[in-house]
């Protein structure tokens, strides 16, 4: 048989000169590099839907500087900028390379985040907390070992985050925080990359944090506008309980109940909110065991906790196809020569120990 | 009920007295109506009669509330009502992302709406999504987005800070 | 909210006025239009979600005063909720108590017309009711049973709580009664209005609702309950217990006492069974119908073995003595009826099965005892009897008894018991009375597998052989029929006078299923040694070169037997004459060249020969014994000897030669001056040769007259043959049975060899008893030395 080279299957990496870095970059990460370039973006003017905030463009609109990228909505909607993506029945999947049976495989995490659209899939209510979770954990733990590709592609899920956080004004503190992390990431010495790429990450993310606060006042101010609309205190209480139900943490139900008088109450004096906030968590034997006499479930919630941990509950998460492997969401599935392939959930701790961080 | 009873229209009139022809069995979504209908015997009538009045629904709120109807009429009914499906707030369809994607009035107008006519289905994605609203956000973050007016005295926040900070250990 | 109607708390007073008035509508059954139902639902619910988190806030300041702003919203919820139920309680109480006083009265079917129509009312007002009030029941009352609070009901549930206190609670023994009364009245063949006691059951059925509505797990229920506008009726959670206690109890005891009565008055008047079965038949079917039709289906069960106690169960002495009458008269059809009556009752069968054994038993001894006078120890007749009997009984149990294993049962015992022992055997020898069954069956094969004129087809010779294997296998004694069997059967194979290989192959089988491979192996091994002998008799033929064959100068055959497999022939001396000797010499020489070491032992007294004269007026050609032979070839010489010459030349003992030539001179072939007359005859009689002997065949067989023998002397060999038999086979058994035991008791020991050798032959006791002694004696087994009836296996 004659010699097949490596690149029979995965040709060499294709490295292009960007004007704006000053730098190379991978030919097939350009449609993630693009996202947070800022040259690329169609403006504004040029009929992307998207409305970003103006303040972010205060900052002159040369590449020096750590303006914002023309918003992710922009580039979804110019899909002819990704190659991948031109085929409209393309499904974001990608392949784990493996090397032994005990191991599942890891891939490169920028190309991961592309492949898997990340950036686009923050955006799908059902994909936002699984996203979220992988981008706490890499902000918290892994962001000296990044490169500084995987941190501009980190970055640019993180803007995505942001964005659909302050226009649909959820999640803002989970947003916040994230950004904060990031930060404070970026002063730590062993961070890699040109002083000037550091210098301008570092104002993406302070101008991020402006961003979130920002827009939150500017709903606000919508809804002042409406004398005559609902407010929330006009919901029967019943309602406002059902929806206090479906909190799925306490951390929330804690934040809530400092919110007002009237809602701490009701946490503090409901406590079907907490015996539910229990059978979501933890099994029935589990219960069974810390119930005990006069004990609130309020206090059995916190028992619990503390011996089991809280369940993690996705709509959407990223699977593992045992086929072929390949890295997919669940709810799109994903092209496989073997039809109903048995696959495995990916927890998102485990998905970041699949990436190698460039 | 038979099949022709199902493809009936019913009449249903809102509070400012806008008339609605729905299906059958789109408004058997909602429970008080269902109910109404055979408690009543209506739905072995030829002619159901004079339109039920909703009154506690603007035509504006109606209208919506019958296009879920319809989008959703044909769904499996979910068989567990319990807490898990309850709180995962992130379970819900993009369709319905769409749907709700109202401003906040309109938002607890639907969530009212489908409390009184009793549509399981719809109370539980607007409340989903109210409490995707909360979550994620510190205590004046949530005020700011009810325009929520604090009433805690500085003293009175810290201790509660307290004692969430216990809870949390 | 938007509409004017929340914006401000109603009042409790009017709101409730406006409820009131709406449940006065729907409990009077007026017309209740949507917009009225919306109305009240509408009331209802605004009431209830007239508390928001707000209504303390600044914004709508002039809604509330209360002094802490806030903190009394759950308890005021809860109170709103309270109160509001309570007024509905109070409501639903008055109006049942209205209904109560207006029926207060009355009795009978005017009564149950009250109930049922007020039933009928009440739940659909109940429902609507329960409709109007969703909300509540969503709300404050769903979050009430989950805080586990009693006493607190779901709506609709609370209307049937409130209807089984105060109406059913208050009249429910006088409409059971009606209830009863109406249900006696079509027993009593009356035409009823069935849906009275329908109703009642379905209200009966659903006030048992409680159990599991105000159960633990109420909050799942609840849900579904509201979901479905009002609780239905659900088939697998319904719990009977308002039914079951208050009416199926009294209900079974009225019916117990209604067909008590009845059987007893008709078993009194008619006294007939047939007539009292298809009335009970009836009567069943009936009640079953009853309770499909207006009861709940779970009566079903207990309502049928109600039926079944008093109307079988308790006369069942009644079936039983008329059981024996109805078998006396063949009266299948009754028969059949008793049959699946009494099945319905536990043990009721078990003293017909006892009859029917009786009966059985009796008719076959009474048909034996009608044969045993005329030619009862002809095979055929006997045989069919027997199967005569068999067939009519188990026609019987097949058809009328359903293949019944206990009936199958009796009927085995009885086959046994008249098949074994009755009026025929009787008439035999007393020492082969057990076995004369055994032996007529063996002959009976014989009969049908020997070679005759009126040979049955293929078919019907399978047909009757399995009739045969039927009475086979109640035989006690199997040995015994293997015995004559086997002698029946070595006669037909000696003779050539079997019917048909393939019959005869296919009854062994037949034997070997039944008894298994050792019963029969030795039959195999006779068909073996005829065929292995036919091979050898061809080869010998082809062996003989032309010098020897003219020197033999007759047609020779052989059969070479194992002496094992076959049973004893006698053996006796005989002086050959020298034109036969020369044959067997050079059959002898063949045969020791081939298998070395074999010994032949000639047995004369089965052979046969014949022999073609030339002395007589024209030519003969006689078959004879070997003996007779010898005798006859003595005439070549000269034309008279005397005995004592006869039995010089022939070497025959002197007892057996006078009896040759008594069967030649009955056949007129020889003749003698003397009258010979038994087995004495002088030595000096002259036997010459009948030179006038004249026959209208020119084949005559001459050896048929000499077989004659006594049969019951045979039959004698054949009974001391089995005894001895039997002996080894038990003295076997034991060895077996205490070499894998070790050790075993007396009695255990005594079972277990009566189990072993019962597909064999019944042992009787003693004769085990002596065994086990003469075992003992030869030292195979010993008695314990601490335990006396302890046997040891010595090894």
């Amino acid at each position: 048989m004659p010699f097949i080279g490596r690149d029979w299957r995965a040709p060499g990496e294709t490295w292009v000169r960007t004007p704006h870095t000053n730098g190379w970059e991978r030919t097939k990460l350009r449609p993630v590099q693009m996202a947070s370039d800022p040259i690329s973006i169609p403006q504004p003017s040029s009929g992307s839907p998207c409305s970003s905030p103006k303040l972010l463009y205060d900052s002159d609109q040369n590449s020096s500087c750590g303006s914002l990228p023309g918003s992710v909505e922009g580039r979804c909607s110019s899909s002819s900028d990704d190659s991948d993506s031109n085929d409209k029945d393309w499904i974001p999947h990608c392949f784990v390379k493996s090397t032994s049976k005990e191991f599942i495989g890891c891939t490169s995490m920028s190309e991961a985040f592309h492949r898997l659209d990340l950036a686009r899939a923050v955006n799908d209510v059902r994909r936002f907390n699984f996203i979220c979770k992988v981008v706490q954990i890499l902000v918290e733990e892994k962001l000296p070992n990044l490169s500084a590709t995987a941190r501009k592609s980190l970055l640019s899920i993180l803007i995505a985050i942001c964005f659909r956080s302050s226009t649909e004004d959820v999640h803002i503190s989970t947003a916040k925080e994230l950004v904060k992390q990031f930060g404070n990431g970026l002063d730590s010495v062993y961070t890699c990359g040109s002083p000037q790429l550091i210098s301008k990450h570092h104002q993406t993310a302070s101008s991020l944090l402006d961003l979130i606060s920002e827009t939150n006042v500017q709903t606000v101010a919508d809804d002042m506008a409406d004398e005559n609309s609902m407010t929330f205190f006009d919901l029967p209480r019943e309602v406002v309980l059902l929806i206090l139900r479906r909190l799925p943490d306490h951390r929330a139900l804690l934040e809530t109940a400092q919110v007002h008088e009237a809602l701490q109450e009701m946490i503090d004096g409901e406590d079907r909110i907490w015996k539910s906030l229990c059978t979501f968590h933890f099994q029935e034997n589990q219960i069974k065991n810390s119930k005990t006499g006069n004990k609130t479930w309020r206090q059995t919630f916190f028992d619990l906790k503390k011996y089991h941990g809280c369940r993690e509950l996705y709509a959407d998460l990223i699977h593992i196809c045992c086929h072929c492997k390949a890295l997919f969401w669940k709810s799109l599935g994903h092209p496989c020569i073997r039809e109903n392939a048995p696959s495995v959930r990916v927890t998102p701790r485990q998905f970041v120990d699949m990436l190698i961080y460039l | 009920m038979t099949d022709a009873a199902q493809e009936r229209s019913i009449k249903l009139l809102s509070s400012d007295n806008e008339t609605f022809q729905v299906p059958r069995n789109v408004i058997r979504l909602s429970n008080t109506i269902n109910t109404l209908l055979q408690d009543l015997g209506l739905d072995d009538e030829e002619d159901a009669g004079d339109a039920i009045p909703v009154q506690n629904v603007t035509s504006t709120i109606l209208k919506k509330v019958i296009a879920w109807c319809q989008h959703h009429h044909e769904d499996p009914v979910a068989a567990d009502d319990s807490d898990s499906r309850e709180k995962r707030t992130d379970d819900i369809s993009s369709w319905d992302v769409e749907f709700l994607k109202v401003d906040q009035g309109t938002l607890f107008e639907l969530i009212l709406a489908a409390n009184y006519l009793d549509i399981k289905g719809l109370l539980d994605v607007s409340c989903k999504t109210v409490a995707n609203m909360i979550k994620g956000k510190s205590p004046e973050e949530i005020r700011r987005t009810f325009n929520i007016k604090n009433d805690f005295t500085p003293e009175e926040e810290e201790q509660i800070r307290k004692e969430n900070a216990w809870c949390e250990d | 909210m938007g509409t004017p109607s929340t914006s401000r708390k109603p009042d409790a007073v009017q709101v409730w006025n406006d409820l009131s008035n709406g449940l006065n509508s729907a409990y009077n059954r007026e017309h209740i239009s949507s917009q009225d139902y919306m109305q009240l639902y509408s009331s209802v619910y605004n009431y209830c979600t007239s508390i928001t988190l707000g209504a303390n806030s600044t914004r709508r300041p002039e809604t509330r005063n209360v002094p802490t702003p806030g903190r009394a919203n759950q308890e005021d919820t809860s109170f709103m909720g309270h109160e509001l139920y309570q007024k509905l309680k109070n409501y639903v109480t008055d109006y049942v108590l209205k209904v109560r006083e207006r029926g207060v009265d009355l009795t009978g079917e005017s009564l149950l017309s009250f109930y049922t129509t007020e039933w009928e009312n009440f739940r659909f007002s109940s429902r609507v009711m329960n409709g109007i009030f969703a909300y509540l029941n969503r709300h404050w009352i769903k979050r009430e049973l989950d805080e586990g609070h009693e006493d607190i009901y779901m709506i609709y549930t609370l209307a049937l709580m409130i209807w089984k206190e105060h109406m059913f609670g208050g009249m429910k023994d006088k409409v059971i009664d009606a209830v009863l009364e109406l249900i006696k009245k079509e027993r009593n063949g009356d035409i009823i209005r069935t849906a009275y006691i329908s109703g009642v059951v379905e209200c009966l059925v659903e006030l048992g609702i409680d159990e599991y509505d105000a159960a633990e797990s109420a909050g799942a229920t609840a849900a579904s309950a509201a979901q479905n506008g009002a609780p239905r009726r659900n088939a697998d959670r319904a719990k009977l217990s308002v039914y079951k206690t208050e009416f199926e109890k009294r209900f079974l005891e009225a019916t117990h006492d209604f067909y008590k009565l009845e059987s007893a008055n008709f078993l009194q008047e008619e006294g007939n069974i047939t007539e009292y079965m298809l009335k009970v038949e009836k009567r069943l079917q009936e009640e079953d119908n009853r309770c499909q039709l207006y009861l709940n289906s779970a009566t079903s069960a207990p309502l049928a073995a109600c039926c079944e106690e008093v109307l079988i169960a308790s006369r069942l002495e009644v079936f039983q003595n008329e059981f024996g009458g109805l078998l006396e008269k063949n009266r299948d059809e009754d028969l059949a009826r008793m049959f699946k009556l009494c099945d319905r009752v536990a043990n009721g069968l078990d003293q017909l099965r006892i009859g029917l054994e009786k009966h059985i038993t009796k008719e076959g001894h009474e048909a034996l005892a009608r044969i045993a006078d005329g030619n009862a120890m002809d095979p055929r007749v006997y045989v069919n009897t027997l199967l005569e009997v068999h067939q009519r009984y188990l026609k019987l149990v097949q058809q009328a008894f359903g293949n019944d294993p206990g009936f199958m049962q009796a009927l085995d015992k009885a086959a046994t018991s008249f098949m074994n022992k009755n009026e025929v055997t009787k008439k035999a020898p007393a020492s082969q009375q057990n076995s004369k069954s055994a032996e007529l069956l063996a002959r009976y094969c014989d009969q049908l597998l020997k070679k005759s004129s009126k040979m049955p087809d293929e078919n019907e010779l399978e047909e009757l052989l399995n009739k045969i294997m039927i009475i086979f296998k109640y035989i006690d004694d199997k040995d015994v029929f293997s015995k004559h069997y086997t002698k029946f059967f070595s006669k037909r194979l000696i003779n050539e006078m079997s019917a048909s290989d393939e019959a005869e192959a296919n009854f062994i089988q037949k034997l070997k299923s039944s008894c298994g491979y050792e019963y029969t192996s030795r039959l195999s091994k006779m068909v073996n040694d005829t065929q292995v002998s036919k091979d050898l008799a061809s080869e010998f033929k082809e062996s003989l070169s032309g010098d020897k064959k003219s020197k033999m100068g007759l047609e020779f055959n052989i059969l070479v037997l194992s002496s094992g497999s076959w049973p004893q022939f006698p053996t006796a001396t005989l002086n050959l004459p020298n034109r036969l000797s020369s044959s067997i010499e050079y059959f002898a020489e063949f045969y020791n060249a081939k298998f070395n070491g074999r010994r032949l032992t000639w047995v004369y007294s089965q052979s046969r020969g014949e022999l073609t004269t030339h002395c007589f007026s024209k030519k003969y050609v006689f078959t004879s014994t070997t003996a007779q032979m010898a005798m006859l070839l003595l005439f070549n010489e000269q034309d008279s000897y005397t005995v004592g010459q006869l039995i010089e030349a022939t070497a025959l003992d002197s007892k057996s030669v006078p009896q040759i030539v008594a069967s030649l001179i009955k056949n007129d072939v020889l003749k003698s001056d003397k009258e010979i007359t038994g087995e004495e005859v002088s030595p000096d009689t002259v036997i010459s040769l009948n030179q006038e002997y004249s026959n209208k065949k020119v084949r005559v067989d001459l050896s048929k007259m000499t077989i004659k023998q006594d049969t019951n002397r045979e039959n004698e060999v054949v009974q001391k043959n089995v005894e001895e038999d039997r002996k080894n086979v038990i003295s076997a058994c034991i060895v077996r049975i205490m070499k894998t035991r070790k050790e075993l008791k007396h009695q255990a020991l005594m079972t277990e060899v009566i189990q072993q050798l019962s597909n064999r032959f019944k042992p009787k006791i003693d004769m085990i008893k002596r065994s086990i002694g003469s075992m003992i004696e030869k030292e195979y087994i010993a008695r314990s030395k601490d335990q006396n009836d302890l046997y040891v296996y010595i090894s």
